[in-house]
């Protein structure tokens, strides 16, 4: 068994505490939010898509066996959710944001207004290409290298081997980076 | 929760750096979004227990209608 400090709360939710319920929320709300926001167009189906992944995940907590953490289980569901919805939507999300509009939700921004901004600009311009990539190459990279997730997470998650994790991942790097170089903007890639 | 030490390219490297950022957001109204999902969850679990009995009422009465016909055919 797993010493995952979600246990106690999912015990305490299965014995009917909506209030353990609640704080699982709140500890997992942000990442299932940026995994899903990463899949889906924009921020306003990915909240709708957030809420619908915890409501399966409440309604589902007495098949969660404990075998795995509960992150890797909610953001399975989570992943899902969202290739589901992309799926009937038949698009997959490769859209450009609008980026004006765009702000980086409860982040205390440092920096003068001008600073702020070209951050912001930034941030938008690689939201937008890395939106650009494929499905599974964007699932991967986003678990591993914004999510910091294992390999025996992200294929948990996924659904995938980890050996193909690894490859998709190492194609993924790739693509990114050569979208990167390809690019007017100056990411500053090392050759 | 990176459990296997990565050899990463120099390039790489610059796109995990890149993506940083990304894992600092927060959902929006994340508050809101916290009782919205507590207040449907309050709600649906009744619901979706009646619905289960219903349902699972509704198949042994079905089965037991079953039995009894295909009884009576062996006859």
């Amino acid at each position: 068994m797993l010493t995952d400090p979600d246990q106690p709360l999912v015990r305490a939710a299965l014995a009917g505490e909506l209030q353990a319920f609640e704080q699982l929320v709140e500890r997992h709300r942000d990442v299932v939010f940026r995994v899903v926001a990463r899949l889906v167009a924009d921020d306003h189906v990915a909240e709708d898509l957030t809420q619908d992944t915890f409501l399966r995940a409440f309604h589902r907590l007495e098949h969660y066996r404990g075998e795995a953490p509960f992150r890797s289980w909610l953001l399975r569901i989570a992943h899902n959710t969202a290739v589901t919805h992309v799926t009937r939507a038949g698009r997959f999300a490769a859209h450009p944001l609008d980026a004006a509009g765009e702000e980086i939700a409860g982040a205390v921004e440092p920096g003068g207004p001008a600073e702020q901004l070209e951050r912001r600009e930034r941030r938008d311009r690689l939201d937008t290409k890395l939106k650009g990539l494929g499905r599974t190459h964007r699932t991967v990279l986003v678990l591993r290298d914004i999510e910091g997730l294992s390999y025996e997470e992200i294929a948990r998650v996924t659904g995938a081997p980890v050996g193909s994790v690894k490859a998709r991942l190492h194609r993924a790097r790739g693509e990114f980076i050569d979208v990167l170089r390809n690019n007017t903007y100056d990411w500053e890639l090392p050759r | 929760m990176t459990d296997e030490a990565e050899q990463l390219t120099p390039a790489e490297e610059r796109v995990r750096a890149l993506l940083h950022p990304f894992s600092e957001e927060r959902a929006p109204h994340g508050a809101a979004l916290t009782t919205a999902i507590s207040r449907t969850a309050r709600w649906q679990r009744p619901v979706r227990r009646a619905l289960v009995a219903v349902g699972t009422a509704g198949a042994a009465l079905g089965g037991g209608v079953g039995s009894l016909v295909r009884g009576r055919r062996s006859r």
